[in-house]
């Protein structure tokens, strides 16, 4: 029986003991006589015997090893390439949602502005205050500053301060 | 072993895929998903003097269709037709269209593109254009003239700006499925934004023209009127109304009369307000003094035409100076200075003065002015054009010539645009002589014709001018129909503004004194508030 057959493992090369069948005939002869005689000198014989069976051979483990190394390798360098796409597209995804926003907020600014720009017309203006029964002040005043307060307080105004002599009214607008 | 063998030609496979055919791939693969969108540029804005928006661009949306994804149109449509205020009948007849796509609604509010992308409809697609706003509603329409569907100006300053205005188209590289839906942006190529123009025009001074001038027009039944208000030392338009005016969003709805910059796009025979010409002419050449009289008669003949005074009860013979012909606005006065200047240098005036040809205000399809040149004078055109007949001009052109006289004699071209390149200034006429028009100017509000364009606490100069329209056959003069006009400077000892009116066919009164020089007093009153500039008696 393959029972005779039997391995074991060296931590560089794997040993296989094979026995012929001459060998597995002189082994049963030793066998029994070693059941009359059980003398260490007959074991040594058998092993001896079996010793022309043993070849070495290389360990298959070491070809995988290298094949799975090229395949990580390539399987990384295909990878890359996706991955690297994708962190584009992500980010691309990202400068568009961004951009989005800020069209948005753009957008926004544009409304307000329009709003606030028809809310605070003339035409608004004085619609408003004819309602609440505001008027032009018939007569304004000037005063004359010297030239120090003129710098100061009325530059826009070409050195002159406007003052109205009506109630609640304002020169200009 | 076989495994091992499969794997590698997979890997080979894909090597080849990514690697070796990758580009060609990627180029196929994108020329099916990925499209390229021009975006228009965003419009700049133009601005008032003083910063204020007077055209701004409003992102709006617009809202189409893809029938082939539509699926039930009755459904679609009966959904819509509440948030886009449309008939469910037509739009689900829109809907059943054959083609792949179907504009329902343009440019409308952004809350209803959000309440339509709400719905969640199918094959409903919503995207965002710029529409142009004038948020100040009815202000200088024919100033700023409007823009076309493709955000490109079509009339006025948005047709004179823009080149400036529009900015550089940008693009969007969108993906896409087989069947055209946008899935993605891959990539934005940001355009150029317009840039923004910054006009001379003061809000509140162009609102105040047009208010006193919508109210001139309706007193006096007239059919139209114009303004302008010129600041004399930098030629800046601070207001250029036109009336009937209407709101700048309805530009294209307006009627083609309705839409002419009248105070630049149209000319007429200036009438009286063109005696000042003559009088710098005759002054610049020495040949009178503001003082030098003259003993006129009522009427005077030139070759065969006899030209009468436009007011009746005159004697007979009467001595008026140079500063009483302006001051009365004697035909027979003007006329007798044009002979003593003479044909040649009345022309020369004429032309130095600005007329007969276009002023160069950045405004599109501006009237040159027109006049017979000097071959075709006959022997009486000479007692036309010192009274402002036989020639016509611009309104803007009137204003930027008594500008020169405001400005010491020297002429600055007008412009409605802050930061124009604008020719060198010139001098039309020496310093005194501009002081000694001014004077005489002041003389004519003061005593004469002008006296209803009295500003309280300023002292004011002008001219009035009531001007017959020429017939529509081109042949003689109207009886009833008349421009009424009325330039004058304020305040008058130191020029800051200069305002033409003129008012078209004014049908109750017909005089520039009674017409338009009240219209003068009341924009004046309120530019010089506005502007804070002090009354002449504190200066």
């Amino acid at each position: 029986m393959g029972a005779l057959a039997r391995s074991w493992d060296h931590p560089r090369w794997r040993y296989e003991e094979e026995i012929s069948p001459a060998a597995r005939r002189s082994a049963a002869r030793a066998a029994s006589r070693s059941r009359e005689d059980r003398s260490p000198q007959h074991e040594t014989v058998v092993e001896r015997a079996a010793q022309p069976g043993l070849r070495v051979v290389r360990r298959p483990q070491a070809r995988v090893g290298a094949i799975l190394l090229i395949v990580g390798f390539l399987g990384v360098a295909l990878a890359a390439p996706v991955g690297i796409n994708l962190a584009v597209v992500r980010t691309q995804w990202q400068i568009s949602e961004l951009r989005q926003q800020q069209d948005d907020a753009v957008a926004d600014r544009s409304s307000l502005r329009a709003e606030h720009a028809a809310l605070s017309s003339t035409q608004r203006v004085k619609e408003t205050a004819d309602r609440l029964g505001m008027v032009t002040p018939r007569e304004v005043g000037f005063i004359r500053l010297g030239a120090e307060a003129a710098d100061m307080t009325a530059a826009s105004a070409g050195g002159v301060l406007v003052a109205s002599t009506a109630e609640g009214g304002a020169a200009g607008r | 072993m076989f495994v091992i063998v499969l794997f590698l030609l997979l890997v080979g496979r894909a090597v080849q895929i990514q690697v070796v055919r990758g580009a060609e791939y990627q180029d196929l693969a994108q020329r099916q998903h990925v499209r390229e969108l021009a975006i228009v540029a965003k419009r700049g804005v133009i601005y008032d003097r003083n910063g204020d928006e007077l055209a701004v661009s409003r992102r709006m949306a617009t809202i189409g269709a893809d029938p082939l994804f539509v699926g039930d149109s009755d459904a679609t449509a009966a959904a819509l037709a509440p948030v886009l205020g449309m008939d469910a009948a037509d739009l689900s007849a829109q809907l059943r269209g054959d083609g792949r796509y179907v504009l329902l609604a343009r440019r409308v509010e952004p809350a209803v593109g959000e309440a339509v992308l709400g719905l969640k409809l199918r094959g409903i697609v919503v995207h965002p254009e710029e529409k142009r706003v004038y948020p100040k509603g009815a202000l200088a329409p024919q100033l700023l003239g409007f823009v076309g569907t493709e955000n490109t100006g079509l009339a006025g300053l948005e047709s004179q700006y823009d080149e400036v205005l529009k900015g550089d188209a940008g693009s969007r590289r969108v993906v896409g499925d087989p069947l055209g839906r946008t899935l993605g942006v891959l990539f934005d190529q940001v355009g150029r934004e317009g840039s923004s123009v910054v006009l001379t025009i003061d809000e509140d001074i162009q609102f105040a023209a047009e208010q006193a001038l919508t109210a001139a027009v309706e007193r006096f039944g007239a059919l139209k009127g114009s303004a302008v208000v010129l600041d004399p030392r930098s030629g800046e338009v601070l207001a250029m109304a036109n009336v009937p005016y209407f709101d700048t969003n309805q530009f294209g709805s307006e009627p083609e009369e309705n839409r002419r910059n009248t105070a630049v796009n149209d000319q007429y025979e200036p009438g009286s307000t063109f005696k000042m010409v003559v009088a710098a002419a005759a002054l610049e050449e020495g040949l009178v003094t503001p003082d030098t009289s003259f003993e006129l008669g009522p009427s005077i003949t030139v070759y065969d035409r006899v030209v009468s005074e436009a007011h009746e009860d005159l004697p007979a013979k009467r001595v008026l100076t140079v500063t009483d012909i302006l001051a009365q606005s004697s035909n027979v006065g003007a006329i007798t200075l044009g002979l003593q200047v003479g044909k040649e240098r009345l022309i020369e005036y004429i032309k130095e003065f600005g007329f007969t040809r276009p002023t160069g205000i950045d405004f599109p399809g501006e009237a040159s002015g027109s006049m017979l040149s000097s071959d075709k004078w006959s022997g009486s055109t000479i007692a036309n054009v010192p009274i402002g007949q036989g020639i016509s001009v611009t309104s803007v052109q009137l204003a930027a010539a008594y500008g020169a006289v405001a400005n010491d004699g020297v002429y600055v071209q007008p412009h409605l645009a802050k930061d124009t390149e604008l020719p060198p200034p010139r001098r039309v006429v020496s310093s005194e002589v501009a002081r000694q028009l001014r004077e005489m100017l002041r003389v004519t509000v003061a005593e004469g014709t002008g006296a209803n364009a009295q500003v309280e606490g300023y002292v004011v100069a002008g001219k009035t001018g009531t001007a017959q329209k020429v017939l529509a056959s081109g042949k003689g003069y109207s009886d009833d129909r008349f421009v009424a006009s009325f330039v004058g400077l304020v305040p008058a000892d130191d020029p800051a503004l200069v305002i033409l009116v003129a008012i078209d066919e004014p049908t109750m009164e017909h005089y520039g004194s009674i017409v338009a020089a009240p219209v003068f007093a009341e924009i004046a009153d309120f530019a010089l508030r506005r502007l804070a500039i002090p009354p002449s008696d504190s200066r």
